[in-house]
């Protein structure tokens, strides 16, 4: 298939990047979104150009480091799928695909369609975690999960890190990743000891790093490559209410 | 943690929870003001409405009133207060905004919040300059000395009546219901979900008692302005 491309173009931060537009001519249908980007970047580099950055790793839609706004939709016009799932049959004979980054404050252009990302760390590392001891491995079902609960913790889970809910959100916000990573282990028995001082801090890391605030449009659900649910931003708003109204610091000192 | 000791309204969910609250005090006010308001569609109208009046002056001793206004100013402050802050922050969040962007569950009345706020402001002072300070009342002020309302120094039918024969006036108020109706479309059911209120047990009814509760209200407010403009208040 024939497509023509608009790639946005960025060396670096400080560069303001504009669009640049090619034309691939033999693109298969059955190759992948990065596949046909790896085409076009074979294309330049021979051309002696500089090839399109963009983050990639497994390939296989569970990583969370591919990512890029496809005609208008975070991760292209397939519901439930990261871009390198995305398969060029998506698309029509001689279309027009335009390729932006993760548009955020918080996640500024590294190069092209790179983003960094680093802001998500940050809030993972302000409470994204349960405290054990080490030593020797605790018995596997020590704890007895129901089911439910762990399904549900899973679900949560699920949640790669990959930004789309910020760059779908119209007012760049970090809320359902940020719900994500507080749930999944609010839920279990195992996160209960931090779990009002996580909420807290994580939600105080993702306003500090300059991500927008949730007004509960719902695109954030509707962009995410994993389904995670609006549910989860209700949950985390439960919670870190209690905690600032009524729960003192459990861990943390202050 | 450094810097982690923040006051609720300093975060991005504590600015909407005050939101949300204040917002149950003016859906709450919507809901008394129109059952006052229709009122005017009783059997005798006049009486009605300015017993109706006389009443909210007379409340206990008067005091009530004032504390509902009192109420109700803190609440529309504090709501515009979230807004303007949390719309400032958001704005600045995605400085570069993307060439081709498509809406997937958005809808009009979520985009519109703020643009509909305003108009809700707009429409509040200029609600305020016409009916309660009786500024553009086209027969001029009506003034009442009737014992049976001792409270009442003007005739509140009256003024509602004169005023909604004029079909400009008509429009302002339809506009602004619209605008309202649009508000509360996004914001009855967001309200909830900022709270923390969500679960597929209830969530569809959630949309829908929303959808119900915009609807009604604005169509309610809409009846009052129409039905005099087209004669059905008696
Ligand atoms: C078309 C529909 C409406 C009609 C006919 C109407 C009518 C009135 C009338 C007659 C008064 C004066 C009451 C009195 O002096 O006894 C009043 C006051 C007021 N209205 Fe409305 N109203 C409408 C919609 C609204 C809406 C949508 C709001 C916004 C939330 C609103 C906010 C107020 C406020 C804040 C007052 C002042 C209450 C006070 O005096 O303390 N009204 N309205
Ligand atoms: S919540 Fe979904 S869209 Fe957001 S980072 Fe996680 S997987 Fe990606
Ligand atoms: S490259 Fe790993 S999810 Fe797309």
């Amino acid at each position: 298939m024939k497509i023509t491309l608009h790639v946005w173009r960025q060396k670096s931060a400080k560069d303001r990047g504009d669009f640049e537009t090619h034309r691939l001519d033999d693109v298969s249908a059955d190759s992948s979104f990065l596949e046909m980007l790896d085409q076009l970047n074979d294309g330049l580099v021979e051309q002696g150009r500089e090839p399109v950055a963009f983050d990639h790793d497994c390939r296989e839609g569970i990583c969370g480091a591919c990512g890029m706004v496809i005609n208008g939709y975070a991760h292209g016009p397939r519901a439930l799928t990261t871009a390198c799932q995305l398969h060029m049959r998506e698309f029509g004979d001689g279309d027009e695909i335009w390729i932006e980054p993760w548009r955020a404050k918080a996640f500024p252009v590294i190069k092209d369609l790179a983003v960094d990302r680093s802001a998500f760390d940050r809030i993972i590392g302000a409470g994204g975690y349960v405290s054990v001891n080490t030593g020797s491995a605790p018995d596997a079902n020590e704890i007895a999960i129901p089911k439910k609960i762990a399904d549900q913790a899973m679900d949560a889970a699920t949640c790669i890190g990959c930004g789309a809910c910020v760059a779908a959100c119209p007012n760049a916000s970090a809320m359902l990743f940020t719900s994500a990573k507080v749930s999944h282990l609010g839920m279990l028995p195992q996160g209960q000891v931090e779990r009002f001082d996580r909420v807290r801090n994580m939600v105080a890391q993702h306003d500090a790093e300059g991500f927008g605030g949730c007004t509960n449009h719902g695109e954030c659900e509707a962009a995410c490559p994993k389904g995670i649910s609006l549910e989860w931003i209700a949950r985390m708003n439960r919670d870190f209410l209690k905690a600032m109204v009524a729960e003192r610091d459990t861990v943390s000192a202050r | 943690m450094a810097g982690q000791a923040l006051s609720l309204p300093q975060t991005t969910i504590g600015k909407k929870a005050i939101m949300a609250a204040s917002s149950i005090i003016l859906m709450g006010f919507l809901v008394g003001h129109l059952g006052g308001n229709l009122l005017i569609f009783a059997d005798n109208p006049e009486q009605a409405v300015n017993a109706y009046s006389n009443w909210l002056r007379e409340f206990g001793h008067g005091s009530v009133i004032w504390i509902v206004r009192a109420v109700l100013i803190a609440a529309v402050l504090g709501h515009i207060w979230g807004a303007m802050t949390i719309t400032a922050r958001n704005k600045a969040a995605r400085p570069v905004g993307y060439r081709r962007k498509q809406s997937l569950r958005s809808t009009l009345a979520s985009r519109t919040m703020v643009y509909g706020g305003m108009a809700i402001t707009a429409y509040i002072i200029y609600h305020l300059a016409h009916l309660t300070f009786h500024a553009g009342i086209p027969g001029g002020f009506n003034p009442l000395d009737d014992p049976a309302y001792p409270h009442l120094t003007t005739n509140v039918y009256l003024n509602l009546v004169e005023s909604f024969q004029n079909p400009g006036i008509v429009g302002i108020y339809v506009l602004a219901q619209v605008f309202l109706g649009l508000h509360l479309y996004h914001g009855a059911w967001s309200f909830l979900q900022t709270l923390g209120a969500s679960h597929p047990r209830y969530n569809e009814t959630r949309k829908l008692a929303a959808a119900a509760f915009a609807g009604l209200i604005s169509v309610g407010f809409i009846l009052i302005p129409l039905g005099v403009q087209f004669g059905l208040v008696k």
